[in-house]
């Protein structure tokens, strides 16, 4: 579905991510693993045309995709769940949710079924986003990014700042989205969580994709248990 | 519930004051004046106050309130046309240029904005006197016809209603675009123009569409001006035209449907009041001082001040 060949990204003259390639399938859960500061972010948003690349292909359903603006790649079908849960806080709920069915063509935006995902969105339909919890913001974040019927949907560091208890049901959802069939990208810094609900998953350390497998490979791989599972 | 209808008795107060002010046996002359300015200022305030709403300041909006004068009484002046139907027209010349503009302003941010907007005030008025003084006048400007024709029995108070409708024409489109998707979009782009991205707006797209929209009702404003005035001069550029919007709504409440409205009426009775009492010039200061203080305590301005009486409430959301 999504398959990222030779990418290299730089900030200004610093060459942050070097040659990644990666591919995910449909209906998979790919996990992008890796710790602060080791490239993921810059990944997602090259792929979602807030960065620039420098060379490289990103091919998502047989097209190039790399170099289109971010509100055309919406349009193509992968959403985007930014990286602490960026909202629109001075809009309410309901525009926020509203705001996420912008780019999509055709088609009845579909309250019903998010409201039935998420019930306390419902709930809280009039208030204000930047008085939600940070749980709820999370599912407000996710929910908007459906709004827009997306094929893949890409989450940047979902479980950043939630209790325990809230990362369990952030990642529920994303694991009960995927049984539906969507396609998820998930960048994770919480790397046991991230890999026992996904399928594979890659590792990135310093821009470069150090190692790569299934989860249950990377959970047993001694390198990964030692860097990011402190075993 | 109680606050929708305490907004529909005072929208409704208002339109009767409106509609029957000028018939009052108190209104002279002068005061149909006073009220007609005042009419004109809240078309033009409620322009400038649109592309604020999309996240985008303009300190030379008189650019448009000026281009839309000089193009109207241009058009009125060769075809012989009534001034009523070639303010649309003047109109649709300043939303052009505003559309030029635009294009080089939509991807600046905040004091870029402000300043090549204002460089572009400059640059207008520079060449209506200069490389277009033969047919602008230059600094003297020239006679335009009047909006109605003084000819006409008590043609004051129909300038007034012809006014006083295109007021309240102007301010529903407002409240129908805020209210649309191009609303929503201006919203977002304002709250955070890269979310805004994520979310599939084109930012450029709809920065543009407010750039060209507001200029075209700043024009319309123009072309009434200089109308009901009966003459134009490049002092239409001025920068006083250029921060008078920003005033009145500031004043009233940046970002709202009403602020410009309440904001221009609030500051123009003060203004034409100071100076029935002889202070012509002290009234300078004391709308300034009066600006500082309605910033610094009141910065959602007066709209903002029914709320404050209320009890806490949960964040209220700031514009619309």
């Amino acid at each position: 579905m999504l398959a990222v060949t030779g990418l290299n990204v730089f900030h200004g003259n610093i060459h942050v991510i070097w040659d990644l390639s990666l591919h995910v399938e449909r209906g998979e859960i790919v996990t992008l693993l890796g710790s602060n500061g080791a490239g993921k972010t810059t990944v997602v948003e090259t792929l979602f045309g807030l960065n620039r690349s420098a060379s490289g292909e990103i091919n998502f359903l047989g097209e190039n995709i790399s170099g289109i603006p971010a509100f055309e790649i919406v349009k193509r079908g992968i959403a985007f769940v930014p990286e602490k849960r960026e909202l629109f806080p001075k809009m309410t709920v309901h525009e926020n949710l509203e705001l996420g069915a912008f780019g999509r063509e055709g088609g009845h935006p579909e309250y019903e079924r998010i409201f039935e995902l998420f019930p306390v969105l419902h709930e809280r339909k009039s208030q204000l986003a930047g008085t939600l919890s940070g749980g709820e913001q999370q599912m407000l974040a996710i929910a908007r990014s459906l709004m827009a019927a997306p094929k893949m949907l890409v989450l940047d560091e979902p479980s950043l700042g939630l209790s325990p208890k809230l990362v369990e049901v952030v990642f529920e959802t994303i694991q009960r989205l995927n049984g539906e069939g969507l396609t998820i990208l998930l960048v994770e810094q919480n790397v046991r969580h991230a890999l026992e609900i996904s399928h594979r998953g890659y590792v990135l350390e310093g821009g470069r994709i150090v190692n790569s497998g299934t989860s249950s490979e990377l959970l047993d791989d001694a390198n990964v248990k030692a860097a990011y599972l402190g075993m | 519930m109680e606050r929708r209808r305490l907004k529909l008795y005072l929208l409704l107060g208002a339109l009767v004051i409106g509609a029957f002010l000028p018939l009052l046996p108190v209104t002279n002359l002068y005061l149909l004046t006073v009220l007609i300015l005042m009419l004109i200022f809240v078309i033009y305030a409620s322009a400038w106050n649109l592309l604020a709403y999309s996240g985008q300041g303009s300190l030379g909006h008189a650019a448009f309130f000026g281009l839309g004068g000089y193009a109207s009484s241009m058009i009125a002046l060769n075809s012989g046309l009534s001034p009523c139907i070639t303010i649309f027209a003047g109109a649709a010349f300043s939303a052009f240029v505003g559309l030029l503009i635009g294009l080089t302003c939509v991807r600046l941010k905040e004091w870029f904005l402000a300043m090549v907007t204002f460089g572009f005030a400059i640059i207008i008025q520079t060449v209506i006197v200069s490389m277009l003084a033969s047919i602008t006048g230059g600094w003297d400007g020239y006679a335009v016809p009047k909006l109605i024709s003084s000819d006409i029995h008590h043609y004051l108070l129909w300038e007034y209603y012809f006014i006083f409708i295109i007021t309240i024409i102007t301010i529903l489109a407002i409240r129908l675009i805020l209210k649309s998707r191009i609303g929503l979009a201006l919203a977002a782009i304002r709250e955070n123009e890269l979310e805004a991205r994520a979310a599939g707006i084109d930012p450029v797209q709809f920065k543009l569409l407010a750039f060209t929209i507001s200029a075209f009702i700043a024009g319309i404003a123009g072309g009434l001006e200089i109308h009901h005035f009966g003459y134009i001069t490049p002092e239409i550029f001025g920068v006083e035209l250029s921060f008078w919007p920003i005033i009145y709504s500031i004043t009233g409440g940046l970002g709202t449907l009403a602020g410009p409205v309440i904001g221009t009426v609030a500051v123009s009775i003060l203004w034409d009041g100071l100076n029935i009492f002889g202070l012509t010039y002290e009234r300078y200061i004391i709308i300034g001082i009066l600006l500082i203080l309605t910033i610094i305590y009141l910065p959602r301005g007066l709209v903002s001040l029914g709320e404050r009486f209320e009890e806490k409430r949960e964040g209220v959301r700031d514009f619309r």
